[in-house]
């Protein structure tokens, strides 16, 4: 083989991996979640409901990776944000758990900077509120499968439910059971 | 590159393909499946085999997802039935003999061999190392020798599997 030839290849091979660097599969994954839902701005409370780690990864477009981020909703049929829901999550191996708060949406989110804990996770959500008679209650609601590597609640936890999907991430089936 | 006499590569071409050929020999039965793998078929079914494996491997992120290889259906996992849902009813019949082609269709001539062998040396399929971590694998280290979920594929891979630690390896806690 001539070296021109050589030379053409390793350019057009360098011109192919720099094109290319960005993943077309990705790039049409966070095409596919469209423009921010409600015209809001990027940040904590943008996005609820949508797997926030398709773009809150290592690929981008966010800086920010997460390692665990999702929304808590309140029941089966309720869609309301549930506000102040602590996201507890165990790992098997036994190392301490590590909880999160719900933001003003309902979402929640850890940085990987900042998550030590090794897959396969136990994740639970808790809510403290006071009933109708004043008591201090918590309500809990366990995962009982557990996370085998995907930080993002969404990808398994979207409407509608199906073959290959649970549904949103709610607090208790019956709404009821809170005070409103 | 220097021009090779074209018989010479014909005959080494026709020599791997002997060795390939080799390799593969077995007894297919009417399925086209090993005999030997398919004899795992009833012990898989009988020793709940498949719910161990659904919990273990089957998540929804993991092998529970048409995404990747060796696709694992189970009640918390990827649902077989279009109207089924994770975390809804127990594993199906037909679940289980998908799981069962899954597993079974990896290595089938490996699988094969440690089944002549009684289940000696398991370790040569490529399912267990990497359910044990022992070769790369995305999902890491799920089972080590003696717990529930190893004791349980290697008991079935010797035709006896234990059933008891198969349904330990598939409980919620
Ligand atoms: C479609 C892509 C996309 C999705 C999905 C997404 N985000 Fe973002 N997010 C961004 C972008 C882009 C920014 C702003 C740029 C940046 O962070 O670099 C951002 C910023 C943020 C920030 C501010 C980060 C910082 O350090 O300033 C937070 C917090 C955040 N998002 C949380 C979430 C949560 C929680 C979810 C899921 C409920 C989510 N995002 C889903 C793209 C997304
Ligand atoms: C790999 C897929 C997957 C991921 C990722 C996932 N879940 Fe789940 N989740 C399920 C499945 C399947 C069920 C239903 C069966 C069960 O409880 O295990 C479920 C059930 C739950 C339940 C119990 C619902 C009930 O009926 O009581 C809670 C709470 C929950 N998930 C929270 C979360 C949170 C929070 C996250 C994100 C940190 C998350 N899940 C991520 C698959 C997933």
């Amino acid at each position: 083989m001539s070296r021109q030839i050589l030379t053409t290849l390793a350019a057009a091979a360098a011109a192919f991996s720099f094109l290319s660097c960005g993943s077309p599969v990705h790039d049409d994954l966070v095409a596919s979640l469209g423009p921010e839902p409600n015209g809001e701005h990027s940040g904590p409370l943008h996005r609820a409901g949508q797997p926030c780690l398709t773009c809150h990864s290592s690929l981008g477009p966010s800086h920010t990776e997460f390692a665990v981020a999702g929304t808590i909703y309140k029941s089966v049929d309720d869609m309301s944000p549930m506000v102040g829901v602590k996201v507890i999550f165990a790992p098997l191996d036994g190392t301490d758990s590590i909880a999160v708060q719900t933001n003003a949406v309902g979402n929640f989110y850890i940085t990987k900077a900042k998550f030590p804990l090794a897959y396969p996770l136990h994740v639970s959500v808790a809510y403290d509120y006071v009933d109708s008679a004043g008591k201090p209650q918590e309500y809990v609601a366990q995962m009982a499968s557990r996370i085998g590597r995907d930080g993002s609640c969404a990808d398994c936890h979207a409407d509608p439910a199906g073959q290959a999907r649970f549904g949103h991430v709610y607090i208790t089936a019956a709404a009821a059971d809170f005070p409103k | 590159m220097s021009p090779r006499r074209p018989s010479s590569l014909l005959a080494a071409l026709a020599l791997a393909v002997a060795a390939f050929a080799g390799a593969c020999a077995g007894t297919p039965n009417a399925k086209g499946y090993m005999q030997e793998t398919e004899a795992l078929h009833q012990p898989f079914i009988a020793g709940d085999v498949a719910p161990a494996i659904g919990w273990s491997c089957g998540s929804l992120d993991c092998h529970g997802t048409v995404a990747r290889n060796m696709r694992i259906f189970s009640q918390y996992g990827l649902r077989l039935g279009t109207t089924d849902t994770p975390g809804g009813m127990p594993i199906t019949q037909s679940e289980i003999d998908a799981d069962f082609r899954s597993v079974s269709s990896l290595e089938p001539e490996i699988m094969n061999q440690v089944v002549a062998d009684g289940g000696a040396h398991p370790e040569r399929l490529t399912l267990i190392r990497k359910a044990r971590g022992t070769e790369h694998h995305k999902g890491g280290t799920i089972m080590v020798p003696g717990d529930h979920l190893d004791t349980c594929l290697t008991t079935w891979l010797a035709g006896a599997p234990n059933q008891a630690e198969c349904d330990a390896a598939s409980q919620p806690p």
